[in-house]
């Protein structure tokens, strides 16, 4: 049973860190602002997620483990409202999106 | 156990100094404040992998609660605060 | 669209305090950790504290002329909506990874405008939210019913125009509807240049 619980915990915490270290590369690869917030928003929190997931299963049922259910429901609801008004407050700011580089053809 | 856990926090402080390059080099302001609350975040997770390798998670939890908090309500400040844009030529 | 009159029942109409109740209380011992009578008092007293201050919000409007709480969501509904959101918060996670990791990188980011029949102002934050949570989408305004969302791909923005998500959020609300009329008058954007609107489906 602890070895289970081990088990989950570790390829839990291990998918998350691989998560996060992607929003980090995506933060840093993708060509704009707008495109940067999809990699913030969805493959960090989806990375945080996990993380904190694999370090309740770890503690087992315990105070520690209800404290970090507490901050996943935090950050699951948060981050996605964060990077909303930062997107939001681009565009009001005039902050033109990147559209790609495609030549005029008209698609379908 | 603990090897995992420090070379988890290793790769994770990787995953940290990433954005710091977005932190510096962006264009916009966004992007800066966009690879900050990365920054926060990752923060986050590595301050409650160090209470795991310290045995006080029951501590380091509740500095990460605060941190996460404050990350998120810093964050919505600043989106307040680029209220108007840089040149006011329409 | 139907407004509920005020129920009956008592469990309806102190639904919302009784739950805020439930939540603050589960807070609060999930903070304190510590089964002590004067524990207790202390929790008691911030609780009541708490439903004192927030009870003044409740009279506070969202928007004109649709006071907070006039419908009431459903809620085993909204606990099997919660469990569908888990799994497109994984599934976008992969999708923008995938993408991001992709060599070349295939997105084609365009900016959708489309108007959605949502029956109030919650139902409409809560789709925003779920369309930030869900592939390839961001939502980045939201002026009255009309929704200007962010899509990375021509595939998502297909997805989110089809009105699935949109129906699932309405019936939230105790509401019969079908995916194909929720969303109307869209209008994509996707040079920089001039802007190529396209109605209905």
């Amino acid at each position: 049973m602890s070895f289970l619980q081990d088990a989950v915990a570790v390829i839990l915490m291990l998918s998350g860190t691989f998560f996060m270290l992607v929003g980090s590369i995506g933060i840093c690869r993708l060509p704009d602002f707008y495109t940067r917030t999809h990699a913030a928003s969805k493959v960090d929190t989806l990375g945080i997620l996990l993380f904190l997931s694999g370090l309740a299963v770890f503690e087992g049922f315990s105070q520690s483990a209800a404290k970090l259910l507490l901050i996943i429901v935090f950050v699951a609801l948060t981050n996605p409202v964060a990077t909303h008004a930062l997107a939001r407050r681009a565009l009001l700011f005039g902050l033109k999106p990147w559209y790609g580089h495609k030549d005029e053809k008209e698609e379908r | 156990m603990d090897i995992f856990f420090v070379s988890l926090a290793l790769v994770l402080s990787i995953a940290l100094l990433i954005p710091f390059y977005r932190v510096y080099k962006g264009p916009t302001v966004f992007d800066r404040l966009l690879g900050a609350a990365a920054v926060g975040g990752k923060t986050m997770t590595i301050i409650l992998l160090f209470g795991l390798i310290y045995d006080r998670l029951d501590m380091f939890i509740d500095i990460s609660l605060g941190y996460a908090i404050l990350n998120f309500v810093g964050v919505i400040a600043m989106a307040k605060y680029f209220r108007s844009p840089p040149r006011s030529s329409k | 669209m139907n407004k509920t009159t005020v129920p009956s029942s008592f469990w309806m109409r102190y639904r919302g305090l009784i739950l805020q109740a439930l939540l603050l209380t589960a807070l609060w011992l999930i903070l304190s950790g510590r089964l002590v009578p004067i524990f207790f008092l202390w929790g008691f007293l911030s609780i009541a504290l708490v439903m004192w201050l927030s009870h003044k919000l409740h009279g506070i409007p969202l928007a004109e002329n649709e006071p907070c709480g006039a419908t009431r969501i459903n809620i085993p509904r909204l606990s099997v909506y919660l469990l569908w959101l888990v799994g497109e918060i994984v599934k976008s996670g992969v999708y923008v990874a995938y993408v991001v990791l992709h060599p070349k990188m295939p997105i084609q980011p365009m900016i959708v405008r489309f108007t959605s029949k949502q029956p109030n102002v919650l139902a409409r934050v809560i789709l925003g939210n779920s369309i930030t949570l869900t592939p390839g989408t961001l939502t980045l305004d939201i002026d009255g019913s009309r929704f200007t969302v962010h899509a990375l791909t021509r595939y998502t923005e297909e997805g989110l125009v089809s009105g699935d998500m949109e129906a699932r959020v309405a019936r939230l609300y105790m509401q019969e509807c079908n995916a194909a009329d929720m969303c109307c008058d869209i209008e994509l954007i996707t040079s920089g240049r001039g802007r190529r609107g396209r109605r209905g489906k």
